[in-house]
């Protein structure tokens, strides 16, 4: 008669083989693993910078079509107290196929795009990167971006 | 028995995990719609705009409010204030009909911002779509001066913004 390993318990209805035992661990630990795994997505989600370029794509670009409508002369700083803008990289561009002008930004991964409407004289572009502000000046008609020091 | 049981625990804490993440993908929101604010930037620009307000000629003066209706209703008012507003060589991204009446007489003026794209797109608008493909619309009344030579009169200026998804 085949025998079989068993943990021997004060009752015998708890009475079980260590392979059952040995299962119970492994589901134990797949389990743990699976919410480890869960709370690593969670956080990388509260670090990724998607949410935040999609964001800064469109406020700058409203922020451009407002300062080429204003009248006159404008300087404006441009600052976030609650985001670190010296992690984005910020391009004044334009694609290249339809020469649409476009505000191109990104911290880590992909950048985003938004278009905007400029003055079809001001083809100038530009690129500001590790600023923690940024600096817009429209003077007649064109605008200049720089860092804030 | 026990071991084809174990298997389908694993599979469900697997569809388990899977699930959370489709449900957080879902709730995370990745669209930010600034349609209001930049169809309102873009009625304000072309109100604000040089080429349909009164500029004095001696003193370069632009008169914000004084629509000057020989620019308003020339030809070479579309050109000019699609390079004033230039969104790129061929323009898919705004676009406006801009309506001038004279209270007085109750002559109507009627010129366009982009007028190929908010012709496609305003039935677009009429239809109430929604989603990619389809457009918006808001159409904003402005109380005006209407310059018409030397002459000053009372207009109503309706800006009808239509504005792709």
């Amino acid at each position: 008669m085949k025998k079989r390993a068993v943990l021997h318990f004060s009752s015998k209805k708890s009475q079980v083989t260590i392979r059952q035992m040995l299962i119970h661990i492994a589901m134990a630990a797949l389990l743990l693993f699976v919410v480890v795994l869960m709370v690593i997505y969670v956080k990388s989600i509260e670090n990724d910078t998607g949410f935040q370029n999609i964001f800064l794509s469109r406020d700058i670009a409203l922020l451009m079509n407002t300062l080429y409508s204003a009248p006159g002369n404008v300087d404006y700083e441009y600052s976030f107290n609650k985001l670190d803008l010296s992690k984005f990289n910020l391009q004044i561009t334009e694609y290249e196929d339809d020469k649409t002008p476009t505000i191109r930004i990104g911290a880590e991964g992909m950048p985003k795009n938004y278009h905007y409407g400029r003055n079809h004289a001001d083809t100038e572009k530009y690129s500001v990167a590790g600023a923690k502000s940024f600096r817009f000046s429209k003077s007649e008609g064109k605008i200049k971006v720089s860092r804030n020091e | 028995m026990d071991d084809i049981l174990n298997f389908f625990r694993i599979i469900f804490a697997i569809f388990v995990f899977y699930s959370i993440t489709l449900v957080a993908n879902a709730a995370i929101k990745e669209k930010i719609d600034v349609f209001e604010t930049e169809s309102r930037l873009l009625t304000h620009s072309l109100l604000l705009s040089k080429d349909i307000s009164h500029v004095d000629d001696e003193i370069k003066r632009q008169y914000i409010g004084t629509i000057d209706l020989e620019k308003f209703s020339s030809e070479e008012f579309k050109s000019s204030i699609l390079n004033s507003i230039y969104y790129g060589s061929v323009n898919s991204e705004a676009s406006a009909k801009l309506e001038l009446e004279d209270i007085e007489s109750g002559d109507v003026y009627t010129t366009y911002y982009n007028e190929p794209l908010y012709k496609e797109k305003k039935v677009l608008v009429e239809a109430k779509l929604i989603g990619e493909g389809a457009a918006r619309g808001l159409s904003t009344n402005f109380y005006v001066l209407i310059k018409d030579k030397d002459n000053i009169k009372k207009g109503v200026l309706t800006v009808d913004a239509v504005l792709p998804n």
